[in-house]
């Protein structure tokens, strides 16, 4: 009987840090997904990559008493830097749908890259070397061969949301006790669900990422500067003091509001724009 | 001192872009709800509207000052 209820106890361990840890990598992965389609995949993996391997060494330093690590000042850093990527990404995608700016032409800047290339000793007119391996279609790297840009949003993502799942994962572990399930308990436990939601949340990943691919890139702009804007709010937010009433959920609230704010922005932008044609027409009658 | 100001260049770049008003409103947004928080942590809640709201309004903003930027050019371009 004893046995029974641990184990059930082991698995209520387990369903709830699954879960938890899983929100925190849903979160990470969006960021991963929304940076690596519009800006490119290997900057985004470099900062994703460096972020999980200063993680491990966070974890490994501290062991246990990485609790102790102060989270709110790095949410307010983080946060902040989120929300201004983000905002310049949503303010030129408004300013595009509103046809205050032209649609940026990937296929032009390619050709043009190319033909400078080709042209000019093999330098591009960003000044970068093309790869051997590079064909139309694949993305040309910026400075040192790195989006930065990409890499520190990437970066920022990974490292914050993967904080907040190994704080999870201990203070899991550490309240569950004796709760058991298959042998392991406590942290072991914890540490288990956690590395199923990650093998769950990446496997996701990896079924919508051809997908959303294919949507239209200051669309897709739109959306990430949408997602980064929300995220840092809630964030910075968080690192001040703010309490959000439906905690993580709150997120959703906040991409929903500027969605509306993005879409009468746009709107305002269109009637200007339509306004100024209708004002150049009648003045030439 | 070249490659202190080249320093000093990509970092605004890569921070700022063409686009300070935002960095600087998402900045004072930020320090205000931090302050009304210490000043009364019970507003807490409430705070996470002005939050919000208050970073609509730099977007906006910014999206002004983007179309009044452009504006002039346009119309050059239409005369022409």
């Amino acid at each position: 009987m004893g046995d029974q209820t641990s184990i059930t106890s082991g698995l209520f361990l387990f369903i709830a840090a699954f879960l938890a840890t899983g929100v925190e990598m849903v979160e990470a992965m969006t960021i991963i997904l929304a940076t690596g389609i519009t800006r490119g995949w290997r900057s985004t993996f470099f900062g994703a990559g460096a972020a999980a391997l200063i993680l491990a060494g966070i974890v490994a330093a501290f062991g246990l008493t990485i609790e102790d690590i102060p989270l709110a000042p790095l949410r307010v850093v983080i946060g902040a830097f989120l929300l201004i990527f983000g905002l310049q990404w949503l303010r030129k995608a408004v300013l595009r749908s509103g046809r205050v700016i032209a649609y940026h032409d990937e296929a032009s800047v390619y050709k043009r890259e190319v033909e400078a290339l080709r042209g000019q000793a093999a330098t591009s007119t960003t000044g970068f070397q093309l790869p051997a391996d590079w064909s139309p279609g694949k993305a040309i790297a910026g400075a040192g061969g790195l989006d930065w840009q990409a890499f520190v949003v990437a970066f920022k993502g990974v490292l914050l949301e993967g904080l907040e799942a190994v704080f999870i994962i201990i203070t899991f572990g550490l309240s569950a006790g004796t709760k058991a399930l298959a042998g392991f308990s406590g942290i072991g436990l914890a540490a288990i669900a956690g590395a199923a939601a990650l093998v769950v949340v990446v496997a996701a990943a990896l079924l919508v990422h051809r997908p959303l691919s294919r949507v239209p890139e200051n669309t897709m702009k739109m959306a990430v500067g949408l997602l980064l804007a929300a995220f840092g709010t809630f964030w910075a937010g968080e690192g001040i003091g703010i309490d959000w009433p439906l905690e993580d959920g709150s997120i959703l609230l906040l991409l929903g509001f500027y969605i509306l704010v993005s879409w009468l922005l746009v709107t305002w932008l269109r009637s200007l724009q339509g306004a100024g044609k209708k004002a150049k027409e009648a003045a030439r009658r | 001192m070249k490659n202190v100001i080249r320093f000093l260049k990509f970092w605004y770049d890569f921070l700022i872009g063409d686009a300070w008003e935002i960095a600087a409103g998402v900045v004072a947004a930020l320090a205000i709800a931090a302050i009304l928080v210490g000043v009364q942590p019970a507003l807490s809640v409430v705070l996470g509207l002005f939050l919000g709201g208050a970073i609509a309004v730099v977007l906006g903003v910014s999206v002004w000052r983007g179309w009044q930027e452009r504006r002039p050019r346009a119309a050059r371009e239409r005369r022409e």
